[in-house]
């Protein structure tokens, strides 16, 4: 498993850039217009990050969160969940930047290779964000009625939300 | 759906400073908003760099024609999942497309190019407005997130001073894998149960 993650990214740059120079693309140039591209997204995320970030500093330090996780606190033991590790669950299918942004708190608090640093970017990544994915695609052909979509969403995020706290768990020991 | 966020947005705020006014901690939560404002320009400056790397890398991939090829090497996979789809069918090629990106890791292209797939999905919908077999599977696959390349947190973890920052990698790919399984299944255990009722 570490083999094939630590070769993921190096294997894939090389070949994407042998493949540019077998096709006689301009590599150097190329990537340079691509990037000032990835600039630009970069920065339209600023917006998001204070947005979110501030939202959720406040929420923190008030102390709100801890009250809410010692609510949740007896439904994350029954299944072994931390919990720190429960509101991320939370508040996942709601909002990808929201989860972006407690996820970056936990890995930070924690360490990213710590247990709850590194259950914290499993499940941040382990599924996209149902209401955003729902809302955006649906409303962009016009249909209003999700049917059983949601569920689906939900059930989707839930089976990969217990799977990466598992994974967690059983990598880290 | 927007309500929701903006609302739960409202309730950091709101909640936040009356559990703050009832312990007295009113001080302390406007200085951390104070600093997460800092924070958040400071993590952006640290993402940038990353995500602009990245959109250079596979600006080269896609001139070299490799995105397509992705797109040919997937095919077989994707029939399976969607039968009523002729070969060769537009619809077929943009959700190849957008699966793509959304592989590599880059949901901003992804967006686009998943918007397209539902217009092509719903100019072949029998049932036009409501919500047909390909798009429930369609969008089952899009919300189980799968995932070769989940750079956004790689960069998160980088950032943090992670050992090995790429280590989540086959994790999550094998999460997101049984999330969307879960998803489909749901999809069509449900489909098969109208049927029978």
């Amino acid at each position: 498993m570490k083999f094939l993650s630590e070769w993921a990214i190096p294997l894939f740059i090389l070949l994407v850039l042998a493949g540019g120079e077998y096709k006689g693309v301009k590599v150097y140039e190329t990537f340079l217009q691509g990037a000032e591209e990835g600039l630009k997204t970069g920065i339209r995320l600023l917006p998001i990050f204070l947005a979110i970030f501030g939202g959720i500093a406040v929420f923190r330090a008030s102390g709100a969160l801890d009250f809410l996780c010692r609510l949740c606190a007896p439904l994350g033991n029954l299944l072994q969940i931390p919990q720190e590790i429960l509101p991320l669950g939370l508040i996942k299918p709601l909002s990808g930047s929201g989860t972006l942004g407690l996820m970056i708190d936990l890995v930070q608090k924690h360490g990213p290779d710590s247990l709850i640093g590194t259950m914290a970017a499993l499940v941040a990544g382990c599924s996209e964000t149902t209401f955003y994915v729902l809302t955006v695609y649906l409303g962009a052909i016009k249909i209003n009625r999700p049917k059983h979509l949601l569920l689906m969403g939900l059930l989707g995020d839930l089976a990969a939300f217990l799977t990466a706290v598992f994974i967690a768990r059983w990598i880290l020991g | 759906m927007f309500a929701i966020i903006n609302k739960l947005w409202l309730a950091l705020f709101f909640l936040g400073y009356l559990v703050a006014g009832a312990t007295g901690r009113v001080e302390e939560t406007t200085m951390a908003l104070l600093r997460s404002m800092e924070g958040s320009v400071k993590f952006s400056i640290g993402i940038i760099g990353f995500l602009a790397f990245w959109s250079g890398i596979l600006r080269i991939a896609e001139e070299a024609g490799m995105t397509r090829w992705l797109g040919r090497v997937l095919h077989p996979l994707l029939a399976r999942l969607f039968p009523r789809l002729p070969k060769g069918s537009p619809a077929l090629g943009c959700i190849t497309l957008s699966l793509a990106a959304n592989l590599l890791g880059l949901s901003h292209a992804a967006t686009p190019l998943g918007i397209k797939a539902m217009y092509e999905l719903e100019k072949i919908n029998p049932t036009p407005g409501e919500i047909s077999d390909e798009i429930a599977v369609y969008l089952g696959l899009i919300l189980g997130g799968i995932s070769l390349i989940p750079s956004t947190i790689i960069a998160v973890r980088a950032q943090a001073g992670s050992q090995s920052p790429s280590s989540i990698i086959f994790p999550m790919f094998l999460a997101t894998l049984v999330g969307t399984g879960v998803a489909l299944l749901v999809h069509f255990i449900i489909k098969k149960t109208r049927k029978a009722g």
